[in-house]
């Protein structure tokens, strides 16, 4: 526990020193070319504000996805992580938290701003916010697991294509989330299927991703 | 006289498990040719067309048994690759990757003939339903596979298979309810299943073709993967 804490302030401190918020920057700039792309007029956009702002939200975690393993399995701390005492599914498990505090968090955070420049209503803003702390986190996960699988070749085409498919139910639930509450409809169901895709990943994903990793540096060695 | 569990074992060692290969093959592929033949047969001259999609109904004899095929390859390849997970055994890693190759194939046969289908049937060769959705992603889910499945890093592979396995019915119910949420009324005008008025006999055969084809092939490609032993040892 103590040495996952380590991790996730070690990771942070090296996100803020390197170029930490990119996914931050990721995310703002897509959502600042879409208007621009599609053009003004409120109504449009505000109807596809939800699904803009989700896909953005994924897009800006494949930016950070091909360096979540890769500088420190270039170093030799991977494999020093995997050799030390706590368990390999808590160094994955550190990672995931801490690319979600430097990702899915400010990116949740920022959301209502950009909600609002799309001319979404503030009435649905919860549900964006709620469903983006929710979705992330699982996208945050995933994004590990695809990470040591994709890790020493061919790195971020490969996670791309690895991430889609296994993120999509995330995509699927957390925009129907923010449609939902843009019509007046209850958006607890889709809340809660995010919240039970958070818990399957945190099962899953790190036992996985740390078996994935050890087959990596296998190789590598 | 060995018991039959040590001449069963004995069909474990690569170049006598190539060589059981090698024979089960012609019998596979003319499987194939006959099932091809009864549901082509049935599918484009007997079966009857449908009240409201015509013709165009015979397209989804292809497609429908097309995307069960790649679904169930899938998880087949994903099973191999758990099972030599769980023992590393090199044999069953490799009969998982050459599943992957024609299950990859099934996934494009059902994106397409999906493709040509909709032209008659929605007057627009793509519509974005639940089905469709699905295909696409389990389409990227063999592309993903794919690229690993070359460099030969088994371990990585059959988690990678895992995953995407697992993901497999999320993926279905995730398109159906995202499809569900934002179809407006109106827009599928064959109503919820157009799948549901393919003739059953046309889609037991096709499917049947296609069982036939997939395993010649995968027993094709899984003993051309075995090392072979030199010439006359048993």
């Amino acid at each position: 526990m103590k040495a996952a804490l380590a991790l996730i302030r070690r990771d942070l401190l090296i996100a803020r020193r390197g170029g930490g918020l990119l996914p931050l920057a990721v995310f703002a700039a897509l959502l600042l070319v879409f208007p621009l792309a599609a053009g003004p007029g409120a109504a449009p956009l505000g109807r596809l504000a939800p699904g803009a702002i989700w896909a953005a939200a994924l897009a800006a975690h494949l930016v950070a996805l091909d360096a979540l393993f890769a500088a420190d399995a270039r170093d030799g701390s991977l494999a020093a992580m995997l050799a030390a005492k706590a368990p390999a599914g808590a160094v994955v498990l550190a990672k995931a938290v801490a690319l979600w505090l430097a990702a899915g968090l400010p990116i949740a955070l920022v959301s209502p701003l950009a909600a609002v420049a799309l001319g979404l209503p503030v009435p649905v803003l919860p549900a964006l916010v709620l469903s983006l702390l929710f979705g992330t986190a699982a996208i945050a996960l995933l994004s590990a697991l695809v990470a040591a699988l994709a890790l020493g070749r061919g790195g971020a085409a490969l996670a791309a294509v690895l991430v889609l498919p296994l993120a999509a139910p995330v995509l699927a639930f957390g925009a129907g989330a923010a449609e939902l509450a843009a019509r007046g409809q209850s958006w607890a169901a889709p809340l809660a299927v995010l919240a039970a895709l958070d818990a399957a990943c945190a099962l899953g994903v790190p036992p996985a991703a740390a078996a994935a990793l050890r087959a990596a540096l296998d190789r590598r060695s | 006289m060995t018991s039959p569990s040590a001449r069963l074992a004995g069909f474990a060692r690569p170049p006598r498990l190539a060589a059981l290969c090698d024979r089960l093959v012609p019998w596979a592929g003319g499987l194939f040719v006959l099932c091809l033949a009864a549901a082509l047969v049935y599918a484009l001259a007997v079966a009857p067309p449908d009240y409201r999609q015509g013709e165009a109904v015979r397209i989804l004899a292809l497609s429908l048994p097309a995307a069960w095929m790649a679904v169930a390859v899938y998880v087949l390849a994903a099973l191999l690759g758990a099972a030599g997970l769980t023992r590393d055994r090199p044999l069953v890693f490799a009969a998982a990757r050459a599943a992957l190759a024609p299950g990859a194939a099934f996934a494009l046969i059902a994106v397409a003939a999906h493709v040509l289908w909709g032209r008659p049937a929605w007057n627009a060769w793509w519509e974005w339903d639940g089905r469709s959705a699905f295909l696409v992603l389990l389409l990227l889910l063999y592309l993903g596979a794919g690229l690993p499945a070359r460099d030969g890093d088994s371990r990585r592979l059959a988690l990678l298979l895992a995953a995407g396995a697992l993901a497999l019915p999320f993926l279905r119910i995730a398109t159906d309810w995202w499809v569900a949420l934002h179809r407006p009324e109106g827009v599928l005008p064959l109503g919820d299943e157009p799948g549901d008025a393919a003739d059953p006999l046309a889609l037991i055969l096709m499917l049947g073709a296609f069982k036939a084809w997939f395993l010649t092939v995968w027993l094709m490609r899984f003993s051309a993967a075995l090392p072979r032993g030199p010439e006359g040892s048993p």
